[in-house]
């Protein structure tokens, strides 16, 4: 080896490592996890199909992997029906249908669409029967040129006729998916959210961590804040008796002062990132998902809550006039304010 | 005395497998991955295995497919290159007794591996206190098997028609493509015209569909899905040999018009 070629690794090796320790992956913000408007046209292309699970980049691949999962097995074409909204389970599984403590048959609408959400009848039941009409990779034997072939597909594989009400599981079993998908992707806020949800029901603690996790690497994400804020209240619930609060309780009090800082961060973070009301009217399938909205309803909600439950019931007035301004639409906030009201 | 030569020839090929290193590569960092896999505890949360399950049956799968198909496709144009074809033929062997040889040299091979990771399977099931559906999981090895004797007669044919690195590359690409070019095909067939329409039936019948081998789903989600019915088995086996007898004859067909 001559002297330059050896004088020139040497130099290629200062490089490399002066280049490599410039690296940063985790500031990384692109991918099509995270925009919407990416997620649409994917949706769309031909080529996104023909590939099924790998239309998209490796964390969209896990979270459809989810839906296998959730299936037993069963592989449907990607659709835009998302089968349940998490914030609403996580709701009622963090016990805010009750947060006022008292009132054990209060409405558990709280802030959410109901009409996304779970029939009540199930909760407990760790299998959902769904009605939505989805298709099936997979088609039925009538769509099917390979005749035998087709029948033999059908049978080995998990299916389903796509008209028959199908079982979804409420299996925690997809945990490793979204710790493998927030892998691949640090910023795929809802794989944190959703992936909490479903640890939370095996360790609170476990999921906590995963939040803080997502908030380092998402640090201005509303929704992982009142993720964060769900799992305080979920925490200081289970010091109480028989899931309740009580307001001589520091270590429950304290936990709830926590969960209203989050909520107040969510709603600070939120108000930035949605946009204005004649937008999300005109655009809004591609700026701002219902699931976001959901999220964001659910913010307010409960800071308001949250507030007039620790006693700054001025407070909570004047945050429920304030944002039922914003959201013309939160019918629940309405209703609260009336009851607030002078 | 047939059986005899076949199993001579097949035992040339375990030797050879034997030898060669990037075989042994490739089972032992399988068989790590999937020990390895059985050991990791996500959020240290105990009793998750249909993860480790799905991944290490996939796993499984693809290891020894392409252990298979690196095996399969480098027998007759390593005889050739090395000149070792013409002392075995100058025996009283004939050439269908050679390729059958191969043939059940190779397949023994892959049920060797699959075998292997089968059983490290197993143990990090049972290690993980996971639930194994014993009917499932055998019905799942012998698609497997015969999924294996599919593809080592391919190769044979592919390696016949092309250079030993075509032919590595087109089998990788047949078993990898197979399950997207259904899904694919399903997709258009509604909106394709009479040519496409013809063009697509006849890969159907042409090209095996490899995923009709795969019962990992079911085997991962056993607690939902029973065994499959024996007449699934019957037929899966049937079209199996269908097609690698239809492979093996045409292999042997163009083998025994070469002059050597």
């Amino acid at each position: 080896m001559k002297k330059t070629d050896l004088i020139k690794i040497i130099l290629l090796w200062c490089l490399v490592a002066l280049l490599s320790a410039k690296v940063q992956p985790r500031t990384y913000t692109g991918g099509t996890s995270q925009r919407l408007q990416s997620k649409a046209e994917v949706k769309q292309s031909a080529l996104g199909i023909m590939l099924g699970e790998f239309r998209t980049n490796l964390s969209d691949m896990f979270y459809m992997q989810t839906e296998n999962f959730m299936h037993y097995g069963v592989a449907f074409l990607p659709h835009n029906h998302e089968e349940h909204s998490h914030t609403s389970d996580m709701l009622t599984d963090t016990g805010m249908a009750h947060i006022e403590g008292e009132d054990e048959t209060h409405d558990h609408d709280h802030g959410h669409d109901h009409e996304r959400d779970h029939d009540d009848d199930h909760d407990g039941d760790p299998h959902h029967d769904h009605e939505h009409e989805v298709i099936t990779v997979i088609p039925t034997a009538e769509k099917d040129y390979r005749s035998w072939l087709g029948n033999l597909h059908r049978q080995i594989k998990p299916w389903q006729a796509p008209g028959e009400s199908h079982q979804l599981a409420r299996d925690v079993e997809v945990v490793p998916l979204f710790r493998m998908m927030t892998l691949a992707d640090p910023h795929y806020v809802r794989g944190y959210q959703v992936g909490a949800f479903w640890i939370q029901q095996l360790d609170v603690s476990a999921a906590a961590d995963f939040i803080e996790e997502g908030l380092q690497n998402n640090p201005h994400s509303f929704e992982l804040y009142l993720m964060r804020g769900l799992l305080n209240v979920k925490k200081a619930r289970s010091m109480g008796e028989q899931g309740l609060i009580d307001n001589g309780n520091a270590a429950q009090q304290a936990l709830l002062e926590c969960a209203r800082g989050d909520f107040q961060q969510a709603a600070e973070y939120m108000m930035q990132v949605r946009p204005a009301l004649e937008v999300l009217e005109d655009e809004a399938q591609t700026l701002w998902s219902d699931d976001q909205e959901t999220d964001a309803m659910a913010v307010v909600y409960l800071w308001v809550t949250l507030e007039k439950r620790i006693g700054n019931e001025a407070r909570a007035l004047e945050l429920a006039e304030k944002y039922c301004r914003v959201m013309p639409d939160h019918k629940q906030l309405h209703v609260l304010l009336q009851e607030m009201g002078p | 005395m047939i059986c005899r030569q076949l199993f001579l020839v097949a035992r040339g090929v375990w030797l050879e497998a034997i030898r060669r290193k990037e075989i042994y590569v490739m089972v032992l960092i399988s068989c790590g991955l999937i020990a390895a896999l059985a050991q990791v505890r996500f959020f240290g949360l105990e009793s998750l295995s249909k993860f480790y399950r799905e991944t290490t049956l996939h796993l499984m799968s693809l290891a020894t497919t392409f252990t298979v198909i690196v095996l399969a496709s480098r027998q007759l144009p390593r005889e050739f290159e090395t000149r070792s074809i013409y002392p075995l033929l100058a025996r009283p062997l004939h050439r269908g007794t050679f390729i059958v040889g191969k043939l059940l040299g190779v397949w023994g091979a892959g049920i060797f591996c699959f075998g292997l990771f089968l059983m490290i399977y197993i143990f990090g099931s049972l290690s993980m206190g996971a639930p194994i559906y014993p009917m499932l999981l055998l019905q799942h090895s012998l698609l497997q098997v015969e999924m294996l004797l599919v593809i080592v007669s391919m190769c044979f044919l592919l390696s016949i028609l092309v250079n030993l690195d075509a032919a590595i590359t087109f089998g990788s690409l047949i078993y990898l493509l197979s399950s997207a070019w259904v899904t694919f095909s399903n997709q258009i067939y509604g909106s394709a015209d009479g040519m496409l329409r013809f063009v697509i039936r006849m890969t159907s019948w042409v090209l095996p569909q490899f995923m009709l081998f795969d019962l990992s789903e079911k085997n991962v989600h056993g607690d939902v899905w029973g065994a499959l019915p024996w007449w699934v088995l019957a037929q899966m086996t049937g079209y199996a040999l269908l097609f690698s007898a239809g492979y093996i004859l045409l292999s042997f067909m163009i083998f025994k018009r070469r002059e050597l």
